[in-house]
C-alpha cells in the first residue's frame, strides 16, 4: 500500500472507524484518539497490508484499542447511555438502541457494531477480534438477549 | 437433522437476525415457529436488536490522517498555447525535411565529388575522361572553335562520328586545369577538318556557333557539381550570394532547431515523462 492507497483508505474508512470507536469507547474523545491510533499504525504497516485487507486491519487494531483505552477508564464512564436520554417523552429509536448498547459490556458491544454496522460474519468477526468462530457466537447471542430485553422492558414502560 | 427445540429455538432467532443460517436451517425456524406462533413477537424482537449506524457520525479530522504523496505535475496551458506548441513542432519538423533535402545534396555532391577525385587521379576511367571537360579549356577553345575550326567543319557532325551527339566538344583526357591537356583538346578539335573537310554554308555556320555554344554551358554545369564538393543546392540557385547566405544562415539554425527538438523527443521516449493532448490542455506528467 502506498500513500495514496492510504489516503483513499482514510478518506472511504475513517467515518465508519470513528463510528466504531464512539460506540465501543462510549466517548468521542476516546473515539478520535483511536482512529488516530488506527490509522498511525496502517501507516507503519503499510508495507505489509495490502488495500483490500486495510478495513479488517483497521478494525482490528480499533477493536483492540477500544478495548484497552475502556478498561483503562471507568466500566461506567459511557456518557452516550444517559438515563434521561431515552425518556419516555422522547422515545427516539436511536437513542433507545444507544442506550441499549450501552447496556453490554465492551467486547459484546464491539462483536455486536461489527455485525451491525459493517455486516462481517461470525467468521471475520472472529479473525478480527481473535476469538473463534463458536466464541463469537456465543458472546453474540448474549448480546442480543440483553438488547432484546432492555428493548422490551423500554416498549412496556412506552 | 436440524431440530429446532424450545431449549434452543432462541439461538436460532439470534442468528437468523444476524443472518447467519442457512437456508435449512432457517427453513426448520419457520417450520417451529409455525408450530408455535406465539414466539413470532420474540423473533421480531431479535431482529430489532440490530444496531443503525448513522451516517450524520463522520470523522472531521480526515486532514490530520493524510500522509502526503508525491504528486504528478501537471503542466496545464492555455488552448492557443497547445496550439502554439503544436504548430512550432510540426515547424520544426518540416525544417528537419528541408535539412534533409539539403543534406541529401551535399550526398549527391560527394558522390560527384567521388568522380571528379578518380578523373583527377588520373585513374583509366573512360567515361570520365570523356563525359568531364575542364571549365577553363572550354572557355579557352570556345572562341577558337568558332572563330577556326567552324569553317571548315561543325563539331557536332565530329561528335556524330564518333557516337557522342550530345558533345560537340570531343576530349580525350580531362584532367582539370591542366594546359597542355588545354592544347590537346584544341589539337584535337583543330584536326577535326581534315578529317572530315566539307562545304559550309553561312546558315551552317550559325547553327554550329549555336550547337557550340550550348553544349558549352551545360558541361560548365556540370563540371560545376563536381568541381565543388561542398556546393549545396542553394549555391546552385541563381540568386545573389546576400540571399544565399542568408538561406544557408536560416537552413543552419532551422537544423540546430530540428536537432534540438531530435535530442528532447529521445529524452522523453527514454523518460518517464509522458503527454498527453487532452480537450483543453496539455498535460506533461513525469
Amino acid at each position: 500500500m502506498d500513500a495514496r492507497e492510504y489516503n483513499t483508505c482514510v478518506h472511504q474508512l475513517s467515518d465508519a472507524l470513528f463510528r466504531f470507536a464512539w460506540k465501543c469507547t462510549g466517548q468521542q474523545s476516546d473515539a478520535h484518539d483511536v482512529v488516530q491510533g488506527s490509522f498511525e499504525v496502517l501507516w507503519q504497516k503499510k508495507e505489509e497490508v495490502s488495500t483490500a485487507k486495510a478495513k479488517a486491519f483497521l478494525f482490528q487494531v480499533a477493536y483492540r484499542q477500544s478495548i484497552d483505552n475502556y478498561r483503562k477508564r471507568s466500566r461506567f464512564m459511557y456518557t452516550d447511555a444517559p438515563e434521561e436520554s431515552y425518556s419516555p417523552v422522547n422515545p427516539d429509536l436511536k437513542k433507545v438502541l444507544d442506550s441499549a448498547l450501552a447496556q453490554l459490556d465492551e467486547r459484546s458491544r464491539a462483536l455486536v457494531l461489527l455485525k451491525d454496522y459493517e455486516g462481517y460474519s461470525y467468521d471475520e468477526i472472529g479473525q478480527i477480534t481473535g476469538l473463534n468462530e463458536s466464541q463469537v457466537k456465543v458472546y453474540l447471542f448474549r448480546a442480543r438477549k440483553i438488547l432484546k430485553e432492555y428493548l422490551v422492558s423500554v416498549e412496556n414502560i412506552l | 437433522m436440524i431440530m429446532v427445540t424450545w431449549e434452543n429455538y432462541e439461538e436460532y432467532m439470534v442468528m437468523y437476525a444476524d443472518g447467519e443460517l442457512s437456508a435449512a436451517e432457517e427453513q426448520a425456524l419457520m417450520a417451529f415457529l409455525y408450530e408455535h406462533p406465539e414466539l413470532q413477537s420474540e423473533l421480531t424482537a431479535f431482529t430489532m436488536t440490530k444496531m443503525i449506524p448513522d451516517a450524520a457520525e463522520t470523522y472531521d479530522r480526515k486532514e490530520s490522517l493524510l500522509q502526503p504523496v508525491q504528486e504528478k505535475k501537471v503542466i496545464a496551458l492555455p488552448v492557443w498555447r497547445r496550439y502554439a506548441i503544436a504548430a512550432g513542432v510540426a515547424l520544426l519538423l518540416m525544417a528537419g525535411g528541408a535539412r534533409l533535402l539539403f543534406t541529401g545534396n551535399d550526398v549527391m555532391n560527394s558522390e560527384h565529388s567521388l568522380v571528379s577525385n578518380t578523373s583527377g587521379s588520373n585513374v583509366t576511367d573512360p567515361v570520365a575522361e570523356t563525359t568531364v571537360p575542364d571549365k577553363n579549356n572550354l572557355a579557352a577553345n570556345i572562341p577558337v572553335a568558332k572563330n577556326e575550326v567552324i569553317p571548315t567543319v561543325p563539331p557536332v557532325q565530329a561528335d556524330n562520328r564518333k557516337g557522342v551527339k550530345t558533345r560537340p566538344v570531343k576530349v580525350k583526357t580531362a584532367k582539370p586545369n591542366t594546359p597542355a591537356i588545354a592544347q590537346e583538346a584544341l589539337a584535337t578539335v583543330e584536326t577535326l577538318p581534315v578529317a572530315a573537310p566539307m562545304p559550309i554554308t553561312t546558315e551552317q555556320k550559325n547553327i554550329a556557333v549555336a550547337v557550340t555554344n550550348v553544349p558549352a554551358l551545360a558541361i560548365q554545369y556540370r563540371e560545376d557539381e563536381t568541381a565543388d564538393e561542398a556546393k549545396s543546392f542553394v549555391d546552385k540557385l541563381p540568386l545573389a550570394e546576400t540571399k544565399k547566405q542568408g538561406m544557408k544562415t536560416l537552413a543552419g539554425e532551422v537544423a540546430t532547431g530540428y536537432g534540438r527538438v531530435s535530442s528532447f523527443t529521445q529524452e522523453i521516449a527514454h523518460s518517464n515523462v509522458s503527454v498527453k493532448i487532452s480537450r483543453k490542455k496539455l498535460v506533461l506528467s513525469f
